[in-house]
């Protein structure tokens, strides 16, 4: 049975409507805006990575190319035993080259990586400066695939034109 | 057909029921006034003629000749003669005739009360008139113009007795007879009482409506008028009294504020609406643009694995494949920025997350000189690099440290 409000129901009434009304449209702008907001950084980010992605497709061929440098020229380890030798030996050989003296050579047991296997030595040096760098831009060429893995250089306090260096040399192989 | 928005619409008592009419042309007949009104169309202005037997209708003489003074005396002799509130009375009057100094005046009033049955009906369609006239008034246009005319007609089932003046009700009064011989019974009382009022007897005619049989003979003889049928009574705008009731306007005006609160509800409904339906169509659209991006990147994402563990296996050999990051490449441009041949090494220790550097200078702002170019070498700038102040030494030169993180 319906009846009809009295004035006072009726603002009641109205009031509690339009408290209804503000609510309900609070909370819809609020999702409209917080649902808004997500998809709009969605879209950007997902723009910036097919940006990326093309610009990286775009160099596809470089990377393929060096993929292609990497498996014809990293090498391969044929002996684990005799990896280490064959690096201290060229080494070796190269420092008496240059004239840099070669101490204390310590060799270390093949370190498999994700990426490469590494077989590395310890080695200390002893030389004026400049055969020490043609050592080092000797024994750093890319198609060697050695990395010096740490160095230290301290220029002697009694003699400043002689430099001691202590060095990890590593040629990087191919893994297997 | 929709009706015209400014169609004048009536409704009017018959002798039995109502009728509906748009302007003079009857559309409906309804036995009861909710079934009336229910057959009104929607749209167009109303107005509503009343019955004479709920108004109390008095034939006046008054001393005054302005209408405002007339009014005021019609209001006073209301509010002496009726037992009720003059809140409660609605009425209006109409000027019969002048008189030198004196006005004749037939009034019509009813109270809230008898006006119920009828506003009941009106507030149940939520439809209200925008007039209401009595019925006589219309009755009254209909009758020849400068004659004095006795018009008898029935009207919801009573009859009533009208001396009409010039087109204009000068003395109405409803009688308890509705046949013929009760009618004879009553006629001469009812002359006898006009006169005493007043009111000319000398009719030009008498007219009859259809309902009224068999009282020709008895009018014939007491009027001494030729007898004649009452045309058809088709509604007049032209009554001058407006008996509308003041909560019937308020309710109008009520339902007319509403109307418009309920169109201007609708539109904003409708912005509302719209508001919902735009946010909703931009969020869909989006969400598909969302969709196809994240389809072009799943599309793409082997390619890109495959080209990243390409990538992430040529940066892992770059210590030993990449010249840039030897360590003579890594001297050889901290050589070079050295300010001068004064600022030297004195040691440098490199590891794969950093590289360190000690030296000397001859001063602490060629220290800080260096530090600066190595900040701006170009070829450096993929290094993050730091030192603390330069520490001066017991031989006055400056002792610096610089770290990079490559």
């Amino acid at each position: 049975m319906s009846r009809t409000l009295s004035s006072r129901e009726k603002t009641l009434a109205i009031i509690v409507a339009a408290v209804v009304l503000i609510g309900g449209t609070y909370l819809l702008i609020e999702s409209y805006a917080g649902k808004r907001s997500a998809l709009t950084s969605k879209i950007a980010s997902g723009k910036k990575q097919l940006r990326s992605l093309h610009e990286l497709v775009g160099q596809s061929a470089l990377w393929e190319q060096r993929e292609q440098w990497l498996q014809a020229k990293q090498p391969h380890m044929e002996n684990a035993d005799t990896a280490g030798v064959q690096l201290l030996d060229a080494v070796r050989e190269l420092a008496r080259r240059h004239e840099v003296l070669l101490e204390n050579p310590t060799i270390r047991t093949p370190d498999h990586r994700p990426g490469c296997i590494s077989v590395a030595l310890e080695i200390e040096t002893k030389s004026a400066w400049s055969p020490l760098v043609e050592f080092l831009q000797e024994l750093q060429t890319p198609d060697q695939f050695v990395a010096l893995e740490s160095a230290n250089l301290k220029v002697d306090p009694a003699d400043t034109t002689q430099v001691h260096g202590r060095f990890k040399i590593a040629r990087w192989y191919a893994p297997n | 057909m929709k009706p015209p928005l400014d169609a004048l619409y009536y409704i009017t008592p018959q002798a039995e029921g109502w009728a509906v009419w748009r302007d003079a042309q009857r559309l409906h007949i309804a036995s009861t006034l909710p079934e009336a009104v229910d057959l009104l169309p929607a749209g167009g202005r109303l107005e509503f003629a009343l019955p004479s037997y709920p108004l109390i209708l008095e034939r006046l003489r008054l001393p005054a000749t302005e209408r405002d003074e007339l009014a005021g005396m019609v209001q006073l002799q209301w509010e002496k003669a009726l037992p009720f509130a003059p809140e409660e009375i609605t009425g209006g009057f109409a000027v019969v005739e002048t008189v030198g100094t004196e006005t004749v005046v037939w009034s019509a009033a009813a109270s809230q009360d008898a006006l119920q049955e009828f506003g009941d009906a009106w507030s149940k369609a939520n439809r209200w008139p925008q007039r209401v006239a009595p019925q006589v008034c219309h009755v009254a246009a209909v009758c020849p113009a400068g004659e004095t005319v006795l018009v008898i007609y029935a009207e919801q089932g009573h009859w009533v007795v009208s001396i009409v003046e010039d087109r204009k009700p000068g003395w109405v009064h409803v009688i308890s007879a509705t046949d013929a011989p009760a009618f004879a019974a009553e006629f001469p009382s009812l002359m006898l009482t006009a006169g005493l009022d007043g009111v000319p007897t000398n009719f030009q005619r008498v007219l009859l409506s259809a309902e009224v049989v068999g009282c020709e003979e008895t009018l014939r003889a007491a009027a001494q008028a030729p007898v004649e049928t009452l045309p058809l009574v088709t509604p007049s705008t032209q009554s001058g009294i407006d008996l509308l009731p003041a909560y019937w306007q308020a309710s109008a005006q009520q339902h007319r504020q509403g109307k418009v609160w309920k169109k201007r509800a609708l539109l904003a409904a409708a912005v509302y609406l719209f508001f919902i339906v735009a946010g909703a169509t931009d969020l869909f659209v989006l969400q598909h643009q969302a969709t196809g991006v994240e389809k072009e990147l799943s599309a793409q994402r082997p390619t890109l694995a495959l080209l990243q563990s390409r990538q992430a296996r040529y940066h892992s050999l770059g210590a030993a494949i990449d010249s840039k990051r030897y360590t003579v490449e890594l001297l050889y441009l901290l050589n070079r920025c050295l300010p001068g041949d004064t600022v030297r090494f004195t040691e440098f220790d490199q590891v794969p997350e950093q590289w360190r550097i000690v030296g000397e200078a001859p001063s602490a702002s060629l220290a800080i000189e260096y530090l600066s170019r190595l900040k701006r070498d170009p070829d450096l700038s993929s290094n993050d690099i730091s030192a603390d102040p330069p520490r001066l030494l017991a031989n006055e030169r400056a002792q610096f440290q610089v770290i990079g993180k490559p």
